[in-house]
């Protein structure tokens, strides 16, 4: 037992006196390495935000030109209808914003219009007091028309065409 | 069929009216001069109204002196104070109209305005010659039936005219403002 306590404590002295010794060079061979891993990563660091730049000037410059060449060979417009689903893009698309860009004011007059909307109206539920104004207007107009035309033949001139009131009704 | 696109250069360079309410077959003549036989009916339409005005005041002094019994007899009318005021009401009445808009109750009924030869609507101090001429010589209005421009005795000496105009008095202009 006194032998091995011996032996241990002989060990533990020798390691005890070695240990400066060790922990310098580990210490050392520690700095080194971080040296080396840190110049290296600088390095590595360096060489590659170079070589991005370079390879982004060089993409900046190639890549439209290559796009440009591609693109105007190809029918893009073909090749979406063909591998795009339109109607899938439409569906998900926000209504909204475009429905804000529509006149829709513009579009409600320009229907009335073109359905002449008035016309259904006063046909439909114009009442009679309307339709005998217009009658009444309208007799009034042919009378003067006849009367003008009277006139023009006593007088011996010509029709006046300016004042010639047509109320032959428009069919387009 | 015009294309949206056509209808809204149109709409903006005001070819096409905001919801035009006038028949399509009147349209081609809006803006023209009137003839004589719409103007004369014209005419007779604010006779009567200003007939019914006398009448209509008539009755009420009438109604007002049984009321307040002063007299219970129906006074009789003299004819020259009737006619002077009739005359007056008419006057005083087209004056007001003619300045205001160019409109009548006759001739907002028949689609007629009276305008300078402009274009221009028609002042007080013009509006009133107009209308007292048309009173004292309504005679003048049979001119139009032979001046080729259907202008009457009124119109030539004070540079008017009257054209037909179909829109009603509440444009949808208007009421776009009163909204």
């Amino acid at each position: 037992m006194e032998e091995e306590i011996e032996i241990d404590g002989s060990l533990f002295l020798s390691a005890g006196s070695l240990y400066p010794v060790v922990s310098g060079t580990v210490n050392a061979v520690e700095g080194a390495l971080g040296l080396a891993r840190y110049s290296t990563e600088t390095c590595v660091q360096l060489a590659s935000q170079v070589s991005k730049s370079a390879l982004n000037a060089f993409l900046d410059a190639v890549v439209p030109i290559t796009v440009n060449a591609v693109v105007s060979r190809v029918n893009i417009t073909e090749i979406v209808i063909q591998h795009v689903d339109i109607n899938a893009i439409v569906a998900r698309a926000n209504i909204e914003p475009i429905l804000d860009r529509i006149p829709m004011a513009e579009i409600a007059d320009y229907v009335i219009e073109e359905i002449d909307l008035p016309a259904l109206v006063r046909e439909s539920t114009g009442g009679v007091a309307d339709n005998i104004l217009g009658l009444l207007r309208f007799q009034a107009i042919e009378t003067d028309n006849f009367i003008s035309s009277v006139v023009d033949k006593v007088l011996f001139r010509n029709k006046t065409q300016d004042l010639e009131v047509s109320t032959k009704v428009d069919q387009s | 069929m015009t294309s949206f696109k056509q209808f809204r250069a149109n709409f903006k360079s005001g070819e096409v009216a905001h919801f035009n309410v006038i028949p399509n077959r009147a349209r081609p003549f809006q803006g023209k001069t009137v003839g004589f036989t719409s103007r004369f009916i014209s005419v007779l339409i604010d006779m009567a109204l200003i007939a019914v005005l006398l009448a209509g005041a008539y009755g009420i002094w009438v109604a007002l002196r049984y009321v307040l019994g002063v007299f219970y007899d129906i006074p009789q009318l003299s004819g020259i104070p009737l006619l002077a005021v009739g005359y007056f009401l008419m006057w005083a009445y087209w004056t007001w109209s003619w300045a205001t808009g160019g409109k009548s109750l006759g001739n907002v009924l028949m689609g007629l305005r009276v305008q300078a030869n402009s274009g221009q609507p028609l002042r007080l101090g013009r509006s009133a010659a107009r209308s007292l001429l048309s009173v004292i010589f309504p005679i003048g209005l049979a001119w139009a039936i032979v001046n080729r421009k259907n202008h009457s005795v009124q119109d030539v000496i004070l540079r008017t005219q009257v054209v037909f105009d179909w829109t009603p008095l509440v444009s949808v202009e208007d009421q776009d403002t009163n909204a």
